[in-house]
């Protein structure tokens, strides 16, 4: 049965979410709207997304993702299980992961993404990053690293193993670019910084004492040394702009 | 040898109102905040000292409110001066 979502044309300004700001930033001009629940919606430049996506990723409609998510569509298409767990309001993920439609693959992108997100209100993602590097020759190092993740609710143990394992593997993944990054380029000695590039030297200067004897250490190597940015007024501010644009969304719907 | 940061910090001792522990202090902006503690200072500092006495590591701690508070103050009081990093003036 064909659903009819909306019929002729989308303007591109109609792509701005509420407390997403313009992350959809498409190019001027007109868009086909949505015709069929699993038929591609095709834009002007070379997209093709699923219609779960729009619903869920883009529009974030709980109505219209429970909808289609019964009528059949796959939100395993690598889109709507991305973006839909960008927002504070996790709805919508909610029913996504209800739906018991999710693959491995998906549920781990809204893990992934959630913790991206940075939401402290609702169902964030809790997780913990394990670094460790140490010399074993003068040219080499160890370099080793975990991941400790807060199970989110409604897993079972067997999910939330495999979740946790592909968690660590795409840290890894980050950790491989990084590594393609350092066999590539070498260490300046003198860097030119600004102002604003933050404590360099130091973090080289407290780096010093793990490629020497422990007797050569020097005390400002190890001397404690902090460097905050505080953010306080900056989230105050965020978190109300949030509040305000949840409740316009509220009286919308 | 480290090569030396040509960014010069306007550090201002700063003496905490609670235990007494002197730090180097600098702020670039009202949000910016670094300080240079020496080992003595932290051996000083009431709160990592109560951290230490509960097993818990000094370098696991955050900062020391009492400190922060002291740096607070020292701005207000016009000690401690807003300034970003400035660089070393050419020989």
């Amino acid at each position: 049965m064909g659903l009819r979502l909306a019929s002729g044309w989308i303007e591109p300004r109609s792509w701005r979410i509420p407390d997403r700001g313009l992350r959809h930033r498409l190019p001027g001009g007109r868009y086909p709207a949505i015709l069929e629940p699993d038929q591609p919606l095709r834009f002007a430049h070379p997209i093709i997304e699923s219609v779960i996506y729009g619903a869920a990723g883009v529009a974030q409609h709980p109505g219209m993702t429970r909808l289609l998510l019964e009528r059949d569509a796959d939100p395993n298409d690598g889109e709507t299980c991305y973006h839909a767990p960008e927002s504070y309001d996790n709805t919508v993920t909610q029913i996504l992961l209800e739906s018991g439609k999710l693959n491995d693959r998906s549920r781990l992108w809204i893990l992934v993404r959630k913790a991206d997100w940075h939401d402290y209100h609702g169902m964030g993602i809790e997780s913990v990053l394990i670094n460790c590097h140490y010399p074993v020759t003068p040219t080499s190092f160890l370099l080793q690293w975990g991941a400790i993740v807060r199970r989110p609710p409604g897993l079972s143990d067997a999910q939330a193993s495999r979740v946790a394992a592909k968690f660590a593997d795409f840290v890894g993944l980050g950790f491989q670019q990084d590594v393609e990054i350092w066999l590539h380029k070498t260490r300046i000695d003198n860097p030119l910084l600004c102002a604003e590039d933050g404590p360099v030297y130091q973090v080289r200067r407290w780096y010093e004492q793990f490629y020497r004897d422990v007797a050569d250490v020097e005390p400002d190597m190890v001397a404690r040394f902090e460097f905050e940015i505080d953010t306080t007024r900056a989230v105050a501010g965020w978190e109300a702009e949030v509040a305000a644009n949840l409740a316009r969304q509220a009286d919308a719907s | 040898m480290l090569a030396e940061d040509e960014r010069r910090a306007a550090l201002c001792l700063v003496e905490c109102g609670r235990c007494g522990a002197g730090v180097l202090a600098a702020k670039f902006s009202p949000q910016h905040t670094s300080v240079q503690w020496s080992a003595e200072a932290v051996r000083a500092c009431l709160e990592f000292s109560a951290a230490v006495w509960l097993g818990r590591p000094s370098a696991l701690v955050e900062g020391c409110g009492s400190l922060r508070d002291s740096i607070d103050a020292a701005v207000m009081a016009g000690r401690l001066e807003v300034t970003p990093p400035f660089e070393v003036a050419p020989p």
